[in-house]
């Protein structure tokens, strides 16, 4: 049996439901692995272990009875503290909403406990989703679980890391420009972002309202589909929310890529970016891979990533300051120094400038629809390089921009990041893999079908030895 | 474009914007983030039709 810190939702289901292990020891288990490892990690940002507690065992006495909700109860995972779950906190990881307490749930989130899952806690974010691994803030950043003294990339990054360093086997993230998939790739697990509008973004701290999306975040691809699947669906109440029917996104996992067309958008990282050599490696490797289980690769060209960048800043900052513009005004002391800064980018925005971006979007975005029109799924990269030192400010700045995952926040497309191998340094490689809109289905199935090719989701940080003593940033 | 290099011109264009209370480091910031959004204005190099409408409301659903 896999250890049972690594245990997917998919194996531990299926033993909470045949009775074989207990909900509440395994969250018992789970919860003393934090105790003892995250003091060195900050993956929880709060951790609510009579909550846990309580959900665990109400758990086991509804499934004794033979009343068993489906593959998430009994379950353990973990909230992004951007997401409302009534009665908790919602702090943004920032001073600004340290007393804020969310008074319902958000839509994700109350289909999370009609689940029957068992939520672990709240987990560390960048603040407010942008704001970069700080150190100014009421509560430390989340570290990686490879090398603690490097970032586990962000916004989601302590769902990244809790996941990584096998804290439980699900968690929820946002992704606005990379903020589910970033994390992904720096911790070797499964991020998604769904397509635009897939899931609610009600109850969740807005950063831009038309670049918001709520992510599952897992270990192994089909756990990221079981999480969708509890996760999506329209919301009346969501001004974005798509009116579109979820189909059961894992039906199609295990159809293999038997005759599929990929397009791989290799010019973002050999010529408009150049990607670290080891991650552009593991990208050409798996698609080597891919050919190998008999799909066709095919070269795809698009807009250079500086233009899709240039509009997905101005949207995003336009949209992000217009909603920090009255804290920004009041108090501005009280924000992280590279949150507040990152939010003053969009101070001299103007009008024209955000209606042109917004313009331009829409060329962008038919553009990218019409280049995949006959391709089932595009590949490229995701970060360029692995995750850097985590109080290396000037290689946590210069990196900021140095990915591929912002185009798709722009086209709405769902993303997937993927673990692809790991470099000389020991951290986490990646490769996003895109589909068209709503297509999630396909985007699983190339993932799932790489996955089982390899056995990159079945690697593990060795907690001991990853968690050095504290280095002077903490 | 207007100069962003010259803080005192930066602080006045900053409280006519609403933001009187940026320390001298806030200021700072403010200047290198504009510059920084400068430079991805010019990456919109995106030519536009007169007739290119904005996604007024960003929606992938089929409409109609």
């Amino acid at each position: 049996m896999t250890d049972f810190a690594f245990m997917t939702i998919a194996e531990v289901s299926a033993l909470i439901r045949d009775r074989k292990i207990s909900p509440v020891e395994y969250t018992e288990a789970l919860i003393a692995r934090a105790d003892k490892f995250d003091p060195k990690l900050n993956a929880y940002l709060r951790m609510t272990p009579d909550i846990a507690m309580a959900e665990a065992r109400a758990a086991e006495e509804e499934i004794g009875k033979g009343n068993w909700r489906g593959l998430m109860h009994g379950v353990p995972y973990g909230l992004k503290d951007i997401i409302d779950r009534d009665g908790l906190p919602t702090t943004g990881h920032s001073k600004i909403l340290v007393d804020n307490m969310a008074t319902g749930d958000a839509p994700v989130a109350a289909k999370l406990r009609a689940a029957g899952g068992v939520l672990m806690g709240k987990m560390s974010t960048h603040e407010f989703a942008i704001g970069g691994p700080s150190f100014d803030l009421p509560w430390p950043p989340a570290r990686n679980p490879w090398n603690r003294n490097h970032h586990p990339g962000g916004s989601s990054s302590g769902s990244g890391s809790a996941l990584g360093a096998g804290f439980m086997p699900a968690a929820l993230g946002s992704d606005t420009g990379g903020s589910v998939r970033n994390p992904a790739s720096s911790c070797g697990i499964v991020g998604l972002k769904p397509t635009y509008g897939r899931t609610s973004r009600r109850g969740v701290l807005p950063l831009s309202f038309s670049l918001d999306h709520v992510g599952p975040m897992t270990r192994t691809v089909e756990d990221n589909a079981i999480l969708l699947n509890v996760i999506a669906g329209f919301d009346p109440e969501d001004p974005g929310s798509a009116a579109v029917d979820a189909p059961d996104f894992t039906a199609d996992l295990d159809k293999g890529v038997e005759g599929l067309k990929i397009g791989v958008i290799r010019h973002f990282y050999t010529r408009d970016q150049k990607a670290d050599p080891e991650m552009a490696k593991s990208i050409e490797d798996a698609l080597t891979v891919l050919q190998g289980l008999g799909a066709e690769v095919r070269e795809l060209e698009i807009d250079p990533l500086e233009v899709y960048a240039g509009c997905n800043r101005t949207v995003l900052l336009g949209e992000a300051y217009a909603i920090h513009e009255k804290w920004l005004q009041e108090r501005p002391e009280d924000y992280g120094d590279k949150c507040r800064e990152r939010f003053l980018t969009g101070t001299f925005i103007t009008a024209a400038d955000y209606v042109n971006a917004t313009r331009r979007r829409r060329i962008l975005t038919n553009r990218f629809h019409a280049a995949i029109a006959d391709l089932d799924v595009a590949v490229t990269v995701s970060s360029m390089e692995p995750a850097c030192e985590i109080d290396d400010d000037a290689e946590i700045e210069r990196s900021y921009g140095r990915q591929a995952r912002a185009p798709f926040n722009l086209t709405g497309s769902p993303a997937i990041s993927v673990p692809t191998g790991f470099a000389s340094n020991g951290l986490p490689l990646a490769m996003q893999i895109v589909g068209k809109p709503f297509e999630e289905a396909m985007v699983y199935r190339v993932a799932r079908a790489y996955e089982k090719a390899t056995d990159w989701t079945n690697r593990q940080p060795d907690l001991e030895a990853g968690c050095r003593p504290p280095q002077k940033s903490d | 474009m207007t100069d962003t290099t010259d803080l005192a011109d930066l602080k006045k264009r900053a409280e006519a914007a609403g933001l009187t209370r940026l320390t001298e480091e806030h200021l700072k910031q403010l200047q290198r983030a504009t510059q920084g959004m400068q430079r991805h204005k010019e990456n919109l190099r995106v030519e536009l039709e007169v007739s290119d409408e904005p996604a007024h409301v960003f929606s992938l659903v089929e409409k109609g």
